[in-house]
């Protein structure tokens, strides 16, 4: 697919990886040691650290990845976005605070201050990439699928550039930049999440669907006569078809030569003007 | 890059405690987790049932994640609170 660049776009996507690259440099000449390396030294604000924590879960793999999947996979898709949670339960009730009382930067050094053993140093190793590995596909395919629209390059240019521009800022700063990169990110999102929501309820909580200019059609009622038969209140329209399916009665009837279908509804004795088609999809 | 430890934390009392609860907290956000997932494995029909004006699974669903954050309040409140108890802070300022 050809897209064309915005111009407006490029140029705010140029300036936040600029500032993205400055904090990521000013950060790192200050990360001289392990500590300031891997924990940000234990000097981020706990605001700012709940804000990046946000920034992270609210990442493209759960933000894009998690609606896409409602939309294609339906219901399976809203299970997904219930377990992301579950994880996060597990990492705040049970790995947060042995962590904490062990003093470790990560999670394998953890296990291996406990049980100094070589092969769950090498378990938790191959583990970590493989987790990693599986998460940062969708993250990748998201990035490569948002920046082809906006900046009209190739996906595999995109996700090569974002790839690069991640792993630089992460693998020379630590843990500071990272941190202050996720909570700009986190703000960002929140914050036009917010504008967003504001803008579609200016709305009203319930809107008419549009197509263009084409008006929304009001679906009608059509009262029937107390008889137990088809036989409309309206005695200058007629019913030509009468479709019995399943549990569905279906009618036909020419409005100003216009056709139009009805559905039956016994509980209510009137016809309900129905939404159809008049010629059958490939499938 | 030599990995030390990361921070210096001064003896945390309450520590033990604290990963009990965690633990606790964890057991019961399972049982309300696995009852969704049941459902949903078992007989995945008992999710579309009318609750209100929607259905069982978005009720159950939202509620696991309203459940989650209320769960990790209680936690922040509770671990708060045995810190203050446990680490009674000396005259010199050392806990």
């Amino acid at each position: 697919m050809n897209y064309q660049p915005f111009p407006w776009a490029i140029a705010i996507f140029l300036f936040f990886v600029s500032f993205v690259l400055f904090i990521s440099y000013y950060f790192a000449k200050r990360a001289k040691t392990a500590k300031s390396y891997f924990s940000a030294g234990g000097n981020v604000h706990w605001a700012v650290n709940g804000i990046a924590f946000a920034g992270d879960y609210l990442s493209a793999a759960s933000f894009l990845g998690i609606c896409g999947m409602i939309s294609i996979a339906g219901y399976d898709g809203f299970l997904y976005s219930i377990g992301y949670l579950a994880g996060w339960i597990v990492a705040l009730f049970v790995v947060a605070e042995p962590m904490k009382r062990l003093g470790k930067y990560t999670f394998a050094d953890a296990l291996d201050s406990k049980f100094n053993s070589k092969g769950i140093q090498l378990f938790a190793g191959i583990s970590t990439l493989v987790v990693s590995m599986f998460y940062l596909i969708p993250q990748m395919v998201g990035a490569g699928t948002l920046v082809e629209p906006l900046l009209g390059i190739p996906y595999w240019a995109g996700v090569l550039m974002v790839g690069t521009i991640v792993i630089f800022i992460v693998a020379t700063a630590g843990m500071t930049s990272t941190t202050y990169v996720q909570f700009l990110k986190g703000g960002l999102l929140i914050i036009f999440s917010v504008v967003l929501t504001v803008l579609i309820l200016k709305h009203g909580i319930s809107t008419t669907p549009q197509n263009g200019d084409t008006p929304y059609h009001e679906f009608q009622e059509l009262k029937l006569t107390d008889n137990d038969t088809l036989e409309l209140d309206d005695s200058s329209l007629t019913i030509s078809n009468v479709w019995e399916l399943e549990k569905l009665t279906l009618v036909r009837i020419y409005i100003g030569g216009e056709e139009t279908i009805w559905q039956y509804s016994e509980e209510e004795n009137i016809l309900k003007e129905t939404l159809f088609i008049t010629s059958l999809s490939d499938c | 890059m030599g990995h030390g430890p990361s921070t210096k934390w001064n003896e945390d009392k309450s520590s033990d405690y604290k990963a009990r609860l965690g633990i606790w907290m964890f057991f019961g956000y399972v049982i309300v987790y696995g009852g969704f997932m049941l459902i949903n494995v078992i007989d995945p029909k008992i999710m579309g049932l009318d609750f209100g004006t929607v259905n069982i699974a978005v009720v159950y669903g939202f509620g696991l994640i309203v459940l989650a954050l209320i769960l990790a309040i209680i936690y922040n409140t509770l671990c708060t609170r045995a810190e203050k108890r446990m680490n009674i802070v000396s005259k010199d300022g050392d806990e």
